[in-house]
């Protein structure tokens, strides 16, 4: 699912197909008008960070910076690289290996995404701690109870286990497509398989595995939900702390300028290396031949993905099953989560249509028109995606409070932040769409006395409509589970599901919040499993 | 399948439109200056009152609802942290769509009052309740009182360890066994009230103390005693009543509350109090949202919760000393607004934010 | 460069056209008339700028000079800019680019307007052959059906002009010659204007009217077939649209003398004299000069390659016998030759 990374995957192209070609001002003030929500909070906060009065830590020391920083780097690293190992693993098993039943493991590895950070560690709060459920278990067969799961470890383990499944779904695509011949070539020389996998096949995953692994850096880096639960302060805790605890919004602002400048750098970073990697676009002539386990090693296997399942799917959502039910037994009162639902539902589809709409002018400009000034516009929208939510949630808060105080609190300002956030996620689907229906259709269609816009309708779109699906089914997938930004933009009493789960789990009404929270699960699980079913 | 995708988009639009609120444009509200602010007898306004809430919202909807069935008038909440509340509130400034601000503790509504965002209360509003626990002048009016208290295990801290001063906290035997939320309103307020004490110096020690003692840090109240009550938590500084709430709600807890001393910053006894906002197109129903919260009805209702009502006469929640007799700290619950710049400062100075 | 006949009713008339892709320029100072009704060829190898030229005629790119007029009306010029939409310019595709959502009616059709629509389909289909396959989709038709489908969508909507981009490439070679044929029947037939483009000099000499050679941005030269062929304009053209020798030779006095022969020549002093293979007869002889180098055998022709004493070397191309051998001795005659002044095949 290609759609989910940055776009380190363009093919280069030839130098006798790589034609300027002009596109229409028309076109050029699309993609700018789509590409300004984007920029305009991120610029914003750099503003207020830099004006005079605006380098203002509130009090925060350098030391307290430098800490941020250390704690947040080394849960990045960790969680990243326990996703990389994870998720490679078990897309390796449930491509390359023989074990049965590899459709249905593939599947059950990918669901973990309809999950939640939050949710995660609000049911891993739950089976932790007196009272808990692993607790209750462990204590059922005499074992001393856990304490309760917070801290450094707890939040490695959460945001790995909801994390790696992206690793997952991008690796597998990629494993499947590679050509059996270099393999075969190096074992005919004499190499043994893992020496094969070291030389062979992980240098032809580096693209797959470097986007991912951006993908799941950036997602910890945002990720604010779990951190406060887990109790561990990364930076992005930190800024939230700012929000809540003091009375001037500046220091929050301070640490989100400081914070959306260091994402810029990384995004640049990764950009200028993007361009050396290459990905094979077609399937080989051969499949790949299977790897056969036998004994021990076919045993570690299925335990391998049985306690990845067990761990990223069942337990979270058993507990939450099991606080659900305990509660409604206590009479415990919940509200039915029915309006709240249907927000969810409701302005998720207008975001995913909002954002597949707007991507189009973006994608035809990058892809039929490529030029420097076009790539540039389009990392502008890649840069709004790798900050955190909560940055850019304050970015439009602000924004909109100074200059379009009529947007403030509206369902139509959190469609646009939604819109500027996850504009990448339908941009690539699109791209990779228009890669496959060559330029040539629209040209043909073009001299035949047919405008660019009706060319569009008659002849792009009816080819493409399958990418702009799946781009569109991520988005709502994302706007499902969207926290921060919803939390600090939303109208007064516009509650969500995810809103709902949160102020929930925070007042500790945890029949209430898992109750909400397996509604958000249930929802999200439609489009996921069918993107993840897609391709097969 | 393609087909479907212009009735799914209208379909959302709708599904986004019914589910927000009414409260989609509110700064409409500031325009229409001639729309008559009375309040009118059941039978509906079209215009809601816009609150943001500090306060939780299992315990307030009893009394929201009883003055939307009193008056007609529909109220929009908007629940947050006092905290997060009023840095927004001063984020929006003059446009802001909020028409009562009800917080969970004087400190951050004393910083609201500072920026002139307030409006004054009307004399019989004020006249509810004792001075000391309203603004001393008339922005806002407190609704309930609490007072700070250690809440402990009972299987975990012996009597003999129950600190007398705050000051014992940064003790070394105290290390890694208390809970506090920094970024509570009834914290801030807690350090505003220590440093109109102790002053800023002596309060930044006692932060840094407390920070170098390993304290384990929480976003609310409400989780530390409930990790006291499970016993994952040895101790923490948190507000009367949740315990009190805890009992009534699971029965016989080994967690109680302790009292510390009179004139010990960590006895502050404080009010939640509620103000209008200047800006507030609304104005004569929001003055009346806050006459109902002083209303007898309402006021009772907060002694089911364990709060201590601030009216005259309603009396005091079960089991508890009369408000006036709670060992507290002699400061000007006003003052504190003054000292909340120094006191926010302080605690992220002290790394605790 | 040959300069354009200002005599011809032009349907396509360029004038000082330049294109640079970044710091590639592909097409310098180009100047091209097209008579209406005729089949010209731009020839010339890859990068040579003649689908560049192809794609500023139908309106896809914008050159950064120069003038384009289709029956005399003015499509780019200075503030002007028709775009491809309005031109009335047909274009086939290397690749066909037939929309694979749409039946072969649909396609053919697309450029139609309503009410003409299903009468000119059904006129089309039958001028091209496939009037049983109007309900099917693209991919179930064979490369040369393909190809049928997309020139008789370009013709349909009755295109001033109508260019074609390489349109046999995808062919295979069996069927290259026999399909060549049948569209530049059905292009007669149908009395469109039409520019074809190709690197293939087989191809552009069989088809065309007229052949403009392209080489680095430039037309080199235009003419007819024969003329191109015959006296082409330098050594760079001879070579490229046929098999040459060139040998060196001094002129005076409107001849040259070389090792296999006086040919006549306007030059004088140094000058390459270019031989075609078709034009040298081989005589074995046991005293001959020549003596054979290699000879390839084709079945129905051989390419026999001679030494000659003073170092040089030309083929022959000759009919399947007589039966020669390396080593044999040759006498060697040349019918024709064309001489160029100046050393070498630049």
């Amino acid at each position: 699912m290609t759609a989910v990374a940055p776009p380190d995957v363009v093919p280069t192209p030839k130098p006798s197909v790589q034609k300027r070609r002009r596109a229409s001002a028309v076109l050029w003030a699309a993609a700018i008008a789509v590409t300004l929500p984007g920029a305009a909070p991120i610029l914003h906060l750099l503003w207020t960070v830099v004006r005079p009065g605006g380098f203002d830590a509130g009090g925060i020391s350098a030391a307290r910076l430098l800490q941020l920083f250390g704690s947040t780097t080394l849960l990045v690293a960790s969680v990243t690289a326990t996703a990389l190992v994870v998720g490679t693993t078990t897309a390796w098993l449930t491509s390359r290996s023989d074990i049965s039943g590899r459709g249905v493991w593939s599947t059950l590895v990918s669901l973990p995404l309809v999950i939640p950070s939050y949710v995660g560690a609000l049911a891993m709060l739950g089976s932790s701690g007196n009272g808990g459920l692993v607790s209750l278990g462990l204590s059922a067969i005499g074992l001393p109870r856990l304490g309760v799961f917070s801290g450094f470890w707890a939040a490695w383990g959460a945001l790995s286990l909801w994390n790696f499944s992206y690793v997952h779904l991008v690796t597998t695509p990629a494993l499947r497509r590679m050509d059996p011949s270099l393999e075969e070539a190096a074992r005919g020389l004499g190499a043994t398989r893992w020496r094969t996998l070291r030389d062979v096949v992980l240098p032809q995953l580096r693209p797959a595995l470097l986007s991912s692994s951006l993908l799941v850096a950036l997602y910890v880096i945002s990720d604010f939900g779990a951190v406060s639960l887990l109790r561990y302060e990364t930076f992005t805790r930190a800024i939230y702390t700012q929000f809540r605890g003091r009375l001037d919004i500046t220091p929050a602002l301070f640490l989100s300028g400081v914070l959306v400048a260091g994402a810029l750098v990384l995004v640049l970073v990764e950009q200028r290396n993007r361009g050396k990697a290459s990905l094979a676009a077609r399937r080989p002539a051969r499949p790949p031949e299977r790897v056969p386990l036998l004994g021990v090693r076919r045993v570690a296997a299925y335990g391998f993905l049985t306690t990845v399942v067990i761990g990223a799917l069942v337990l979270p959502i058993i507990t939450l099953g099991w606080w659900a039910m305990r509660g409604l037994s206590l009479g415990n009162a919940f509200e039915p989560v029915w309006a709240e639902a249907t927000r969810s539902t409701g302005v998720a589809l207008a975001a995913a249509a909002a954002t597949v709409v707007a991507a189009l002018p973006l994608a035809i400009l990058t892809v039929r028109h490529p030029s420097r000034q076009a790539r540039a516009l389009e990392s502008v929208s890649w840069s709004t995606y790798s900050l955190p939510h909560l940055a850019v949630g304050l970015g439009f808060l602000i924004l909109s409070i100074r200059f379009v105080p009529v947007l403030y609190q509206t369902v139509l300002l959190l469609i646009v932040a939604y819109m500027a956030m996850f504009l990448p996620q339908a941009l690539s689907a699109t791209q990779a769409g228009l890669r496959q229906v060559g330029p040539n259709l629209e040209e043909a269609s073009r001299s035949l006395g047919v405008g660019a816009l009706a060319t569009l309708h008659r002849v792009t779109v009816p080819l493409v409509w399958k990418s702009l699906l799946a781009g569109g089914g991520l988005v709502f997938l994302t706007v499902m589970k969207e926290l921060p930004a919803t939390l600090l933009l939303r109208p007064t009493g516009f509650e969500t599901l995810a809103v709902r789960v949160w102020s929930a789990s925070s007042e500790l009404f945890y029949t209430q919040a898992s109750v909400a929270a397996l509604v958000l699960i249930a929802i999200s699980a439609v489009p996921l499993y069918l993107l993840v079913t897609r391709d097969r | 399948m393609r087909r479907l995708t212009g009735p799914m988009i209208a379909l959302a639009l709708v599904l986004a439109a019914c589910g927000g609120s009414s409260a989609d444009e509110p700064a409409e509200s500031t325009t229409t200056a001639a729309q008559s602010t009375t309040t009118e007898p059941a039978g509906g306004r079209a215009e809601p009152l816009v609150l943001y809430s500090g306060r939780n919202e299992n315990f307030v909807q009893p009394v929201i609802d009883s003055f939307t069935a009193a008056t007609g008038i529909e109220v929009e909440v908007r629940y947050g942290g006092t905290g997060d509340l009023a840095t927004t509130i001063t984020a929006e400034g003059g446009s802001t769509p909020a028409d009562v601000f009800w917080a969970q503790d004087p400190a951050f509504i004393g910083g609201i009052a500072r920026q002139g965002l307030l409006a004054e209360l009307p004399s019989d509003v004020l006249g509810l309740v004792e001075p000391r626990y309203s603004d001393d002048d008339g922005r806002w009016v407190g609704i309930t009182g609490r007072s700070r208290v250690l809440v402990y295990n009972t299987d975990l801290v012996t009597e003999d360890e129950l600190p007398d001063s705050v000051w014992d906290l940064v003790e070394p035997e105290w290390n890694g066994r208390l809970g506090v939320a920094p970024t509570n309103g009834s914290f801030v307020a807690f350090v505003t009230g220590m440093v109109l004490i102790e002053g800023e110096e002596r309060t930044l020690e006692w932060l840094q103390g407390i920070a170098a003692n390993d304290p384990v840090i929480f976003d609310g109240n409400g989780p530390i005693v409930d990790a006291v009550v499970a016993g994952d938590l040895e101790a923490g500084l948190v507000n009367h009543y949740y315990l009190l709430q805890r009992i009534a709600q699971l029965g016989e807890v080994p967690a109680r509350n302790h009292f510390f001393p009179p004139g010990d910053p960590g006895g502050l006894v404080m009010a939640a109090g509620a103000g209008v906002l200047a800006s507030s197109d609304m104005a004569d129903a929001a003055v009346e949202f806050i006459r109902h919260l002083l209303s007898a009805e309402s006021q009772a209702h907060f002694l089911t919760l364990y709060e201590y009502p601030l009216v005259d006469g309603i009396g005091a929640p079960e089991g508890q000393l009369p408000l006036a007799e709670l060992p507290t700290l002699d400061i000007s619950l006003t003052d504190t607004a003054d000292t909340l710049e120094p006191a926010l400062r302080l605690i992220a100075e002290a790394g605790l934010t | 460069m040959t300069d354009p006949d200002p005599t011809i009713d032009a349907a396509i008339r360029m004038r000082g056209i330049a294109m640079s892709y970044g710091s590639v320029q592909a097409l310098a100072g180009l100047d091209l008339d097209v008579a209406r009704g005729h089949l010209m060829t731009l020839l010339g190898p890859s990068g040579s700028g003649k689908t560049t030229a192809l794609r500023l005629i139908a309106g896809f790119d914008r050159p950064d000079a120069g003038s384009i007029e289709l029956g005399g009306e003015t499509m780019v010029g200075p503030g002007v800019f028709v775009p491809p939409d309005r031109r009335r310019v047909g274009m086939v595709f290397q690749d066909y680019a037939l929309f694979p959502h749409l039946t072969v009616a649909r396609n053919v059709g697309y450029g139609v307007g309503k009410r003409e629509r299903s009468q000119r389909v059904r006129d089309i289909l039958e001028l091209v052959g496939l009037s049983g396959k109007a309900d099917r989709l693209p991919h179930e038709l064979s490369g040369g059906e393909q190809q049928r489908v997309a020139l008789a969508r370009a013709l349909a909507p009755d295109p001033r002009v109508i260019l074609l981009d390489e349109p046999f490439s995808n062919l295979d070679a069996a069927l290259r010659a026999r399909v060549r044929n049948e569209v530049a029947e059905i292009l007669r037939r149908s009395g469109t204007t039409a520019i074809f483009v190709t690197h293939d000099q087989e191809e552009a000499l069989s088809l065309s009217d007229t052949v403009a050679v392209m080489h680095d941005g430039r037309i080199v030269q235009t003419g007819t077939p024969t003329e191109i062929y015959h006296h082409p304009a330098d050594t760079w053209v001879a070579a490229f649209l046929g098999d040459a020798d060139f040998l060196p030779g001094r002129a005076g006095d409107g001849s040259v003398t070389t090792s296999v022969g006086v040919f006549p020549s306007p030059h004088r002093g140094t000058v390459t004299v270019m031989i075609r293979p078709e034009s040298v007869a081989v005589r074995p002889t046991p005293d001959g000069t020549g003596i054979v180098t290699r000879r390839e055998f084709f079945g129905h022709d051989q390419l026999v390659t001679v030494g000659l004493p003073d170092g040089s070397v030309v083929r022959a191309r000759l009919g399947p016998t007589p039966f020669l051998r390396p080593g044999d001795h040759v006498d060697v005659t040349v019918d024709e030759a064309a001489t160029f002044p100046g050393i070498g095949a630049n």
